[in-house]
């Protein structure tokens, strides 16, 4: 594939993304958001300057050159102001941290010495323009007396003025636009979709016009929610800012860097907003109600588009390159999309489809073959080609192709030149991507699934994403951990003993006294506007810290502030972490499972920024992060960070060792273990992120500049800094995890640490070659399911290296020029014990706790939902304000927060031992509980489904299904009492064990108390188990079950059989009879010397013969050790030693001569007939088989009568008559053989004979019902059988 | 059974190049009268087995092929009772049922022009009554029940002895009150490769560790205690630790 052509994939991949970045600029300047152009930013850096200098240099004119160039350079703050990255003086300034490409590096978002009203930056951004935005505002208002009365009086349902308000605007638009037959008659949502048309125009006009479009002018009482309005009123929320902020999905908070800093603002973002803008807008938003409220501003935002148009249209696109400010007017043209009717893509506008199809091909991949820096910011950018919104129609194809002509050299002809283009791409794409695609969370595969372009452009895609999205059980929430926590009871270690003196040990107890009231006071209080962390606790701080004299108060310190970080921050997954003690345990107890993730799906709604950021935001302390983040850079002390990076090395290096004991195979019982092993990791897994990146804030904190420094400084800085060694060895641990194959586990950390590396550690040669493995880690990981590992931990890894890589420190050019040293790292990977990678621990909350920025897809999508809503009806559902009864139960909701409060307390006074022995006990009934009822409960489910099954397994197999179904469909009503079942268990088995375990001298009190919580614990986790796993185990198993059935019911023997063998063994069997494989083995001897070839005087003797066959019986009687293979072996042999034995084949030697007299051919004969007559008799008593007797009349069988000279027929008779007599064969199946057998090619007079026969034996059932024996008929000389022919 | 390796080596020794016959087989008996039968095959069978290995790349070469099969047709033409496809392999040192094997797919080429599927000639192996050629169902019933190192009756041996040393040593296993879980339970259980039997209470033999006995029964030279291993028992051991491996 691409891999091979290493020298041209480094100046290749680089060109084919910034060409299709290039190609889709104008579509996607209207799309919902940008900041995947800043992708580009990873470019090299080298080839981008040079063509920024010289393009620069080519003038002005060359349009799509100079954006290009831009795409290049966006990739540092600066571009927000000037194109030109070398000016240090832009980078600096402060309005540069309000764009999300640049404020990965800006150090307003990670430091705390900005103010909070700093990091709030969209107000900040816009300070600069305030005036020409006031201009602007003021011109605007002007139209809005003209056109409000209009508005007013459509809505009273006056058609007359509501046509004249419509023949104003269908005025004004055809002032604005040539083709007025086209609109003429549209109605009023068609002029919104001109709207649409119209908006890559205003995207283009100048930056002074922009902020007409501002968001914060503007908030987003858009189309959407205006019509929601209209046709059910019921659902509309009131425009207070936080409603009317989230659900248009407004990337109003993408200008502020990260959670961190916004939080203040994220919880009422448009507040902010609101208080800002407040003397432009408040006046309007007071005096005028809500509802008309929307529609002014939907009148207004047409008017508005409208005049952006006119100024911007006669003069072409106007593309300034010097106009830095396109990122920024790219925003703000995304804020009114809401509004617009999206263009309808069509598949039959798509033009130069071989063309997009080979680009497709070619850019997925290197997509699949991780030849782009971050495959999920591809998947971003095919996802907003796939909802770009615009300039479709004609005459914006003609201005584009007016404006290309001028200044586009024809290699580069614009493939991307409208929505239907962009669209087919970006479904070819999808197509071809859609193992990765479908392994994305359940709502991401929902909007695609249901996405309309998709369904139109590749029904095939559509029905796969269809499927994808049923069968997903990916069910993601992103919920960011939350804020508040109660503080946690300090655990053991801390006593006295562990102090070098009283003071030492008086001193630490008051430090921590001190900290944790700082830490109430930062939670009481950070969210407060205007309150600023160094202010009001910084001198605190520090004058804790001064108390440190001793280097053990520091150690101890760091130790708590450590146990306390991760009790707080660990993540909202809070895996790993035992009942009770999580945050979100709280919300649990207090709501009880049910309403829980009802309430979590509602709060995440309301916090979970809905803003699209870009699918790489730069690192962020979020949540109680942020607190220690400025705790110690408020303290600013050299050796509590000394001290709390050894901690913090110690505790990675525990946690990067974590084995997962019982990994036993993948279903079955062991699925309780395997969760829990999987909440283990997931707990290691998010400790040990987080402490990597605090280890890395520390390691890299002394070196951290605000801006990136000048290159000039690199070499100086590199040379000083490279003799030092390393705080953690992180190479080491890298290559380690790899060889032992536990990259899962030490990937996703060693990222963190790394994402907060200063601008030259990269240069470092020790990180240099650290970055170089991870690159060759991200080469190496192809995405596909294979056994080394499975599909979600490769997509983990690689979506956490592909966001380092965009990580602004990150040096660019890495990722496309480094040499990649070939390390064998990852072929001599060993399987050893400890291996994680190939246990599947990653599923898709995992994937998105530790990449949120994978979100960014789902909200991408969604906001197009939105923006469309208006054509499909697809709103964004809005939440319904409940009614006040339901909070009723609001007390039992107190209670039960009191009563896990007195748990908490209750635990924190006894010695850390009981706690633990509780909830050991909790989680062994736990899973003991559930074991129990798959034993007893479902086992009995399922053989009552046997039983129903067991009539109707003969049906069609199409009915099988829904058969299934039916049947669990009655069992899951049963299966119901599982729960009830489940507690008696829990009820009766906790307290047994904690009695046990506790120390017999534990006062009852405390021994109840302690019971009461293991069974609660323990009933809690069956029954949220059971409650959600029990229908899918009763399901999985009937299925199982009834598979098993029809496999028994096809084939002929199998089961049935089997478990006859015991019953049939005779009651008195001693099991000494001969094995059956002796017994083939022998007769197989016999068979050997029967077909030849054998010495002159080989034969077997007679009695041998008969022996054989008594054992044979004996044997097969014998039930103990036969197996159906060996049964049917045994049938097949003994009928071809009948075919012999009846052509006379057999040499059989020993006869005694008993009748001396009889002819030694009439003994021969009369021991065949014996032989036969056993054979016969064994067949019918002893076989359990079916025994292809068939097989006697088979060709091959009578051709060894035809090869004999000597024809003996009489003993051929004999045999069919036996047969029938035995009923082995019915009369008609034979005369059927016998009849086929004339079909095949015989010696004429042999055939004449066997005609003859076929006679005798029909003749002679026919006549003879009680008939005399057989063989006394047919026993006549040859040749009267043939006098009679 | 306990099998010195020196005895073992004589016999391998002896075995050096002989078909696979009963003749061979009888022999072979009257040279080692200590040894039973059953072990005598299983060796005998192991060491024909490594001999085709090495060999059995040259008899599948396209002229290979086209040459034994004219032969076969021009003995055929000559005398169709003789028997021309076991001499045939006996002369070339091949097994008779491999080569009845090869005969008979390049016959079913010849007769419907396209490569017959493996599904149809191990059926018309096992039952030569569906040869829709008289005379070469003949001489491939004669290959098979001749050959006592492949083909389905040996196959079908193997696989029924050691069915009998399951039984056998589930028996043993009653017989010792060792608690154990069969492969049946362990299928039940989830479990994706599943040994013979898992000792519930693991119990020492001759100061080892046992946690699991698969049976082979079959002869246990070096060679195919490697293969096993490397087949079987590395995953089980990822599985379930220490295991016997248990040879009748």
């Amino acid at each position: 594939m691409l891999v091979p052509h290493v020298l041209l994939q480094k100046d290749f991949v680089p060109f084919l993304l910034n060409f299709l970045r290039e190609q889709t600029r104008q579509i996607l300047t209207n799309g919902p958001s940008t900041p995947a152009k800043t992708p580009n930013s990873k470019a090299i850096r080298s080839l981008a300057s040079q063509r920024t200098g010289s393009e620069r240099r080519a003038g002005n004119s060359a349009g799509s050159c100079s954006s290009r160039m831009q795409l290049f350079s966006q990739k540092t703050p600066a571009s927000s102001c000037t194109p030109d990255t070398s000016f240090p003086s832009s980078v600096s300034s402060s309005g540069s941290s309000a764009f999300p490409g640049s404020n990965l590096s800006s150090p307003c978002s990670d430091f705390p010495r900005t103010s909070p009203s700093f990091s709030c930056s969209p107000v900040f951004n816009h300070n600069e323009k305030r005036s020409s935005q006031k201009a602007s505002l003021g011109s605007f208002l002007m139209t809005t007396p003209e056109v409000q009365p209009m508005r007013r009086g459509r809505r009273k349902g006056n058609s007359s003025v509501s046509s004249i308000g419509r023949q104003v605007v269908r005025d004004l638009r055809r002032s604005l636009t040539e083709d007025d037959g086209k609109t003429e008659n549209t109605s009023l949502s068609g002029g919104r979709r001109k709207q649409s048309e119209m908006d890559p125009t205003s995207a283009n006009s100048p930056p002074d016009q922009l902020n007409l479009n501002n968001f914060e002018e503007f908030p987003p009482m858009s189309a959407a929610s205006s019509l929601t309005n209209k046709s059910k009123p019921s659902r509309r929320i009131n425009p207070t800012p936080v409603s009317a902020e989230r659900p248009l999905s407004k990337p109003k908070m993408c200008f502020t860097s990260t959670p961190v800093s916004q939080s203040p603002a994220a919880r009422f973002p448009s507040g902010t907003s609101t208080k800002t803008f407040a003397a432009n807008q408040e006046g309007n938003i007071t005096s005028i109600t809500g509802s008309s409220l929307q529609e002014e501003r939907e009148m207004l935002k047409k008017e508005r588009c409208k005049l952006l148009h006119q100024t911007s249209s006669p003069a072409g696109l106007s593309l300034d390159p010097s106009m830095s400010t396109k990122l920024n007017y790219s925003w703000s043209a995304s804020l009114p999309t809401d509004s617009q009717l999206v263009t309808c893509a069509d598949l039959s506008k798509v033009s130069c489809k071989k063309q997009l199809e080979q680009l497709a091909q070619l850019y997925s991949s290197c997509i699949s073959e991780n030849l782009v820096p971050n495959i999920f910011l591809e998947l971003f950018f095919v996802l907003q080609l796939l909802t770009s919104k615009g300039t479709t129609s004609s005459e914006d194809d003609k201005n584009d192709l007016e404006f290309s002509q001028g200044c586009r050299d024809a290699v580069e002809r614009q493939h991307f030149r409208n929505v239907h283009n962009c669209v087919y791409f970006a479904v070819q794409v999808l197509d071809r991507q859609f193992e990765i695609i479908s392994r994305l969370e359940k709502g991401t595969l929902k909007l695609l699934a249901e996405n309309e372009r998709i369904a139109s452009f590749s029904p095939g895609l559509h029905e796969r994403l269809m499927k994808a999205y049923e069968s997903s059980t990916a069910k993601v929430s992103l919920l960011l951990p939350s804020s508040i926590q109660s503080v946690s009871f300090q655990p053991e270690t801390d006593n006295r003993s562990n102090f070098p003196s009283d003071r030492a040990f008086h001193i630490f107890k008051k430090q921590r006294d001190i900290f944790y009231e700082l830490l109430r006071e930062w939670e009481d209080n950070h969210e407060k506007p205007g309150w600023d962390f160094e202010r009001v606790l910084g001198n605190r701080i520090r004058a804790m810290m001064t108390h440190f004299t001793a280097a053990y108060n520091h150690s101890h310190f760091a130790r708590l502030f450590q146990k306390q970080l991760i009790q707080m921050c660990k993540g909202p997954v809070g895996g790993g972490t035992s009942w009770g003690d999580t945050p979100d345990q709280d919300v649990l107890n207090m709501l009880g499972s049910d309403n829980l993730s009802r309430l979590k799906r509602l709060q995440e709604r309301f916090v979970v920024p809905q803003s699209i950021r870009g699918p790489c935001p730069p690192p962020a302390f979020p949540g109680c992060q942020q607190f220690f983040r400025d705790f110690i850079l408020s303290a600013g002390s050299y050796q509590f960070n000394q001290h709390l990076m050894d901690s913090l090395c110690l505790k990675i290096l525990e946690l990067d060792s974590l084995t997962l004991v019982e990994h036993e195979p993948s279903d079955g019982e062991a699925d309780m273990d395997e969760q829990d092993e999987k909440k283990r990791f997931t707990g290691a897994l998010m400790t040990l992120r987080l402490l990597a990146k605090f280890l890395g804030f520390l390691v890299f904190l002394p070196y951290r500049t605000v801006d990136p420094p000048s290159r000039d400084l690199q070499e100086s800085a590199v040379a000083l800094r490279n003799q030092t060694l390393p705080v953690l060895d992180v190479l080491k641990l890298l290559r380690r995890s790899i060889l032992n194959r536990r990259t899962i586990l030490t990937v996703p950390w060693v990222v963190e640490f790394l994402s907060l590396v200063d601008h030259f550690a990269p240069f470092l040669d020790y990180y240099g070659r650290v970055f170089s493995l991870l690159l060759q880690l991200y080469r190496y990981m192809v995405l596909s399911e294979d056994k080394e590992m499975s599909f979600l931990n490769k997509l983990l890894i690689l979506a956490v290296l592909g966001w380092l890589f965009q990580v602004p420190s990150v040096p660019e050019e890495l990722f496309f020029t480094s040499e990649i040293r070939q390390e064998r790292l990852m072929r001599d990977a060993v399987m050893s014990a400890q291996a994680l990678d190939s246990v599947p621990l990653v599923d898709q909350q995992l994937l998105y706790t530790c990449c949120p920025y994978l979100g960014e897809l789902r909200k991408l999508l969604a906001s197009f939902v939105a923006g469309s809503g208006a054509k499909n009806g697809g709103f964004i559902r809005k939440i319904t304000p409940t009614a006040a009864e339901s909070l009723a139960p609001k007390p039992s909701i107190t209670q039960q927060k009191l009563q896990v409060e007195l748990e908490q307390a209750f635990f924190h006074n006894q010695p850390p031992s009981l706690r633990r022995t509780v909830e050991f006990v909790a989680e062994r009934v736990g899973s003991n509980c559930v074991k129990h009822i798959k034993a007893t409960l479902v086992a009995e489910l399922v053989k009552k489904a046997e039983v129903m099954l067991q009539d109707k397994v003969k049906e069609e197999d199409a009915k099988h299904s829904k058969l299934l179904d039916e049947v669990c469909a009655q069992l899951y009503e049963e299966g119901a009492q599982a729960l009830h079942k489940g507690r008696e268990f829990c009820r009766l088995k906790g307290p047994e064990a904690v009695r046990v375990l506790l120390p017999e001298e534990t006062s009852a009190a405390v021994l109840s108390r302690a019971e009461d919580i293991a069974v609660g614990l323990a009933t809690e986790k069956a029954c949220i188990w059971l409650s959600t796993n029990l229908s899918a185990l009763i399901k999985r198993e009937v299925r199982t079950t009834f598979n098993r059935m029809l496999r028994v019911q096809g084939p002929s023997l199998p089961s049935e059989d089997a478990e006859g063998e015991r019953r049939s063994c005779p009651p008195d069997c001693q099991h000494h009879a001969p094995f059956p494989s002796q017994i083939i083995n022998e007769i197989k001897d016999v068979l050997c010397i029967a077909v030849g070839p054998r010495d002159e005087d080989e034969g077997i003797c007679y009695v041998q013969l008969e022996g054989l066959l008594s054992r044979l019986s004996q044997t097969l009687r014998c039930r103990k050790f036969v197996c159906p293979t060996s049964e049917q072996q045994l049938a097949r042999c003994t009928v071809e030693l009948a075919s012999l034995l009846v052509s006379d084949r057999v040499p059989i030697q020993g006869l005694k001569p008993q009748t001396p007299k009889k002819p030694e051919r009439h003994r021969v004969k009369n021991a065949i007939y014996s032989l036969l007559k056993s054979l016969l008799s064994v067949w019918k008593e002893d076989f359990w088989t079916p025994v292809p007797v068939q097989l006697m009349i088979s060709r091959k069988s009578v051709s060894y009568m035809a090869e004999v000279e000597q024809r003996e027929w009489d003993l051929f008779l004999f045999m069919l008559h036996g047969l029938v007599d035995h009923g082995l064969m019915g009369n008609a199946e034979i005369e059927s053989c016998l009849h086929s057998l004339r079909e095949f090619l015989w010696p004429s007079d042999f055939l004449k004979e066997l005609e003859t026969i076929s006679r005798i034996f029909i003749s002679e059932h026919n006549v003879a019902e009680p008939r005399t024996r057989p063989c006394e008929l047919v026993r006549q000389p040859r040749g009267t059988v043939a006098a009679q022919s | 059974m306990k099998l010195s390796k020196a005895q073992y080596d004589e016999i391998a020794q002896f075995l050096g190049h002989v078909q696979p016959t009963r003749q061979s087989l009888r022999k072979l008996k009257e040279r080692f009268p200590g040894q039973s039968q059953s072990t005598l095959l299983s060796i005998f069978s192991q060491e024909y087995q490594k001999q085709i290995k090495r060999t059995h790349a040259k008899h599948h070469t396209a002229e290979a092929i086209e040459t034994y099969y004219q032969r076969y047709l021009n003995g055929v033409m000559k005398n169709a009772a003789a028997p021309v496809l076991l001499e045939l392999a006996n002369e070339v040192d091949f097994a008779p049922s491999l080569m009845a094997r090869i005969v008979l797919e390049r016959f079913l080429q010849e007769q419907e022009g396209a490569v017959p599927t493996k599904t149809l000639i191990n059926s018309m192996l096992r039952d030569p009554s569906q040869i829709p050629d008289g005379v070469l169902a003949n001489q491939v019933y004669q290959c098979t029940v001749n050959d006592c190192c492949y083909g389905p009756l040996v196959d079908c041996i193997k696989h029924a002895i050691g069915h009998e040393h399951e039984v056998l040593l589930r028996e043993m296993l009653l017989e010792k009150n060792l608690s154990f879980l069969a492969e049946e339970q362990l299928r039940a259980k989830g479990y994706d490769k599943t040994p013979d039997f898992i000792l519930e209470v693991p119990v020492a033999v001759e100061g080892h560790i046992i946690h699991w006995i698969e049976s082979k029964a079959s002869f246990g030279d070096e060679c195919s205690h490697q293969a096993y291993l490397h087949d079987q028992f590395w995953s089980y051991w990822n599985r379930i630790l220490h295991f016997i491996f248990c040879i009748c």
